[in-house]
């Protein structure tokens, strides 16, 4: 029921990047969200993201040419490891190799980066003193051979093997004795080729680290791109980080923006300012609550791993945490009835946010358990958590939640539409399209609007069929 | 003609088997040559489980003699067992339980053990690479039992051995070989099969429509859609499913069984003929290409047949050239 650091925008958007190489997959993988702590390290890789997306098309192009570059690159770190602890065999050299004459042609690339774009971290050490171990014949390709000119004895073993195969090759035969030579030649060959591979490992230690280091620097760049790329696709700007205040102007979920796009519809971009204390937000049902708190927790995970967001304008607080509370269906599965696992979510996320800074987000709570006790439940939360430092935000149907609320937000909802359209335009089978098309998704602080509108009333209008029953409701408002 | 000139002209040859020790090996030796002229050569093999282990030695397969130049495609774990000296060109993705498939040129000759991709688009990639490589042909051994390689998208032709070790009677010998001749030369239907999702079999009729048809009872959805058309298979084609068919007195002249390539045709000898018998037609998306048979004449379990009249009788059998590359290289 806590969803800390996924959420399924969250998935989508990551699903987004499509990293190059194995090792900024990798990278993408294991992204997590950073804390207070992390500040420095955020605002450099949204400097460097900012750089990228500020790119010109000229430069933009050599950056999408740099991805194709990065595709050839292998995660080595296993090899690496291998090779600090024990001899590689030919493949591993080879792959080491092929590696060192990757970096080799992305240097200059990434190098270019830097010099033009200011994007740090992006210089490569091309290890050349590896590199020339590797290519003793100088041949400049990826391919590896444990080459004679490593040792006199590999020579001198394989020049007997030719013998012998040359003469095989002349008489067209293998005799016993002839095979017996071989065999002596090959365990030779081989004896030397171990040794060989044994004394190229240990040379290539010392240079180990700063292969590692390319790889690493690689699977920045590579994600680091993609970060830029999605900023440039959607337009996401850079958030500035700190400070007590959650605060995005015209934000969206690309996710449900998508979405919405592909049925004709389109996203309401969303105005929310979250201070110290607890924020509410009440409103129409289908306008969009759940989504707005979506979009904020999606938001404020992104600006946490270094990304832009998708909004006009962000300030986003460094949190020790993001707390997303909200009902999945799995705890009741789980035999908890909804509200108590609920009540255990919230525990639990109480105690995470003790000393700590955090965004506590809740959508609908308490909806399961009955209206008069989940309204004195949702407005004691409100009014416990306006004392604390936290940061929340709680989306309920419990209008009266709100007078503890440091805000109030309200769906705009089907204020100012026609009844009568929108009645016809649903009878002519537009259904839940229309009210998307009427409903005001935006939000606005209480005051602006006038009391809560009874939109529940109003969709069962629009949408109920059965008009006995709707007699029947009518009759009890 | 000799089968190794016949092969020249063949810029990827495949070999199948139609059981083991039907002389597969010697023929690929046969085909790779003397080691002087093995520059511009690129080999691997299909790589599966079970069928790839030599029961004598216990190695993964018979070793092949090669020479220096050759293009080698074998998995990592029996690099140790070739004893060529190499240089590594390229480790691919494709892994296999030997490890991942590398390709090595050989810088001297010798022996070496194959270990290749077992999917045909793995195969079809390795094949691309070795061309930029620059090999000039490529060999891929294939596995015994007709299930191996031969659609065109792998290989351009495809040789296919059969021998004493398939059955004690020289009759059925050529009769099984016959019969997978005829499977491997199904004309080709010269466009995609029909697919609709989720259904095992659709029929293309004449007019063009397109049904899916219910596996459970073939011959009754048949029936229903019009009992005319290619009767398509996603996958492969079975005994059971023709035979159902066969048996349910339905009138096959308008039919035609086709399936992606000859190598899902898992067709028993007696159900195709039940199925010809019956005016049913079969066909392939794009036909293989039966570059020659070849015949070994001594079974591994202690017969042996007349060499002559096994080359004879297998001649006036299969619609390719046959050979017997061990008396070839006697005469």
């Amino acid at each position: 029921m806590i969803e800390t650091s996924r959420n399924e925008s969250l998935e989508w958007v990551l699903d987004e990047l499509h990293p190059a190489s194995a090792c900024g997959r990798e990278l993408l993988r294991s992204l997590r969200p950073g804390g207070p702590g992390d500040r420095e390290a955020l605002e450099r890789e949204l400097d460097d993201v900012q750089r990228l997306a500020g790119a010109d098309d000229g430069q933009w192009r050599q950056v999408s040419r740099l991805a194709h570059a990065f595709s050839m690159v292998k995660d080595l770190r296993r090899t690496f490891a291998r090779c600090r602890e024990a001899a590689l065999d030919e493949i591993g050299l080879f792959e080491i190799k092929s590696f060192l004459m990757q970096v080799g042609r992305i240097a200059p690339q990434t190098e270019r980066l830097a010099r033009e774009l200011g994007v740090g971290g992006a210089e490569l050490d091309v290890c050349a003193g590896a590199l020339r171990l590797l290519d003793i014949d100088g041949q400049g390709t990826a391919a590896f051979s444990v080459s004679s000119r490593y040792s006199r004895e590999l020579a001198d073993a394989r020049q007997e093997k030719r013998q012998i195969e040359d003469e095989i090759r002349r008489t067209g035969k293998l005799t016993d004795e002839a095979q017996a030579r071989r065999t002596a030649a090959l365990a030779r060959e081989q004896r030397e080729e171990e040794a060989v591979c044994r004394r190229l490992s240990q040379e290539l230690r010392p240079s180990l680290d700063v292969m590692e280091e390319n790889l690493r620097r690689i699977a920045r760049l590579d994600l680091l791109i993609e970060k830029a790329r999605l900023a440039r696709a959607w337009g996401a700007v850079r958030p500035s980080l700190g400070g007590k205040t959650l605060r995005l102007d015209g934000m969206i979920d690309p996710c449900v923006a998508q979405a919405l796009r592909q049925s004709g519809g389109e996203f309401t971009p969303v105005d929310i300012a979250l201070r110290r204390g607890a924020t509410v937000v009440t409103g129409a049902n289908m306008g969009g609550k759940s989504v707005a708190l979506r979009a904020v927790v999606l938001n404020t995970l992104l600006a946490h791993m270094g990304f832009f967001v998708f909004a006009q304008r962000a300030e986003v607080p460094l949190f020790d945490e993001i707390l997303f509370i909200a009902e999945d269906g799995q705890s009741v599965q789980q035999g908890l009835s909804s509200f108590g696992a609920e009540i255990t979510a919230l525990d639990r996320a109480l105690t995470r946010c003790e000393g700590r800074f955090c965004l506590l987000v809740l959508d609908e709570f308490a909806r399961g358990t009955n209206p008069e006790e989940g309204r004195r439940i949702v407005a004691a939360l409100v009014r416990y958590l306006s004392g604390r430092d936290v940061v929340a935000l709680l989306a309920t149907h419990y209008d009266g939640a709100a007078r503890y609320a440091q805000a109030h937000y309200q769906v705009a909802g089907l204020r100012d539409v026609d009844p009568e359209t929108l009645s016809r335009e649903i009878k002519s089978g537009e259904g839940f399209r229309a009210i998307r098309r009427h409903m005001d998704y935006r939000l606005l602080p209480a005051g602006a609007l006038d009391e809560c509108p009874r939109s529940a009333l109003t969709i069962c209008r629009l949408m109920l069929t059965h008009s006995g029953l709707m007699h029947v409701i009518e009759e009890g408002y | 003609m000799r089968l190794n000139e016949l092969a020249a002209g063949v810029r990827t040859l495949s070999l199948a088997g139609m059981c083991k020790n039907a002389g597969k090996t010697t023929v690929l030796d046969a085909l790779i040559g003397p080691p002087e002229g093995c520059g511009g050569l690129a080999l691997t093999s299909i790589g599966r489980d079970g069928e790839s282990r030599d029961v004598v030695t216990n190695t993964p397969k018979p070793p092949i003699y090669v020479g220096r130049g050759a293009l080698i495609a074998t998995a990592e774990g029996l690099l140790p067992l070739c004893d060529a000296t190499r240089e590594i060109l390229a480790v691919t993705d494709v892994r296999t339980p030997m490890g991942r498939v590398v390709v090595f040129r050989a810088l001297s000759d010798g022996f070496v053990q194959l270990g290749g991709p077992s999917m045909n688009e793995q195969l079809s990639r390795l094949r691309e690479l070795f061309f930029d490589l620059g090999a000039r042909r490529v060999l891929i051994d294939g596995a015994a039992g007709r299930r191996s390689l031969c659609a065109r998208t792998v290989a351009d032709g495809v040789v296919l051995c059969t021998g004493a070790s398939l059955h004690r009677d020289i009759d059925t010998v050529v009769a099984e070989t016959a019969h997978v001749c005829g499977i491997l030369t199904l004309p080709g239907l010269g466009r995609e099969l029909p697919r609709l999702p989720g259904a095992r079999f659709v029929l293309l009729r004449p007019d063009g429509m397109c049904a899916a048809l219910d596996a459970g009872d073939l011959a009754s959805s048949v029936k229903k859609a019009g009992g005319k058309g290619v009767l398509a298979a996603a996958g492969a084609v079975t005994d059971p499913a023709v035979t159902a068919l066969v048996r349910s007195g339905l009138d096959l002249s308008g039919l035609t069984l086709a399936a992606g390539d000859a190598s899902q045709f898992l067709l028993s000898r007696g159900v195709m003929d039940g199925w010809r018998r019956k005016g049913g037609k079969a066909a392939v998306e794009q036909t293989a290409v039966l570059t020659a048979v070849t015949v070994n004449p001594v079974s591994a379990y202690g017969w042996r047949f007349d060499g002559q009249e096994f080359l004879e009788k297998m001649a006036a059998a299969v619609p390719a050239p046959v050979f017997d590359v061990v008396r070839d290289a006697h005469d």
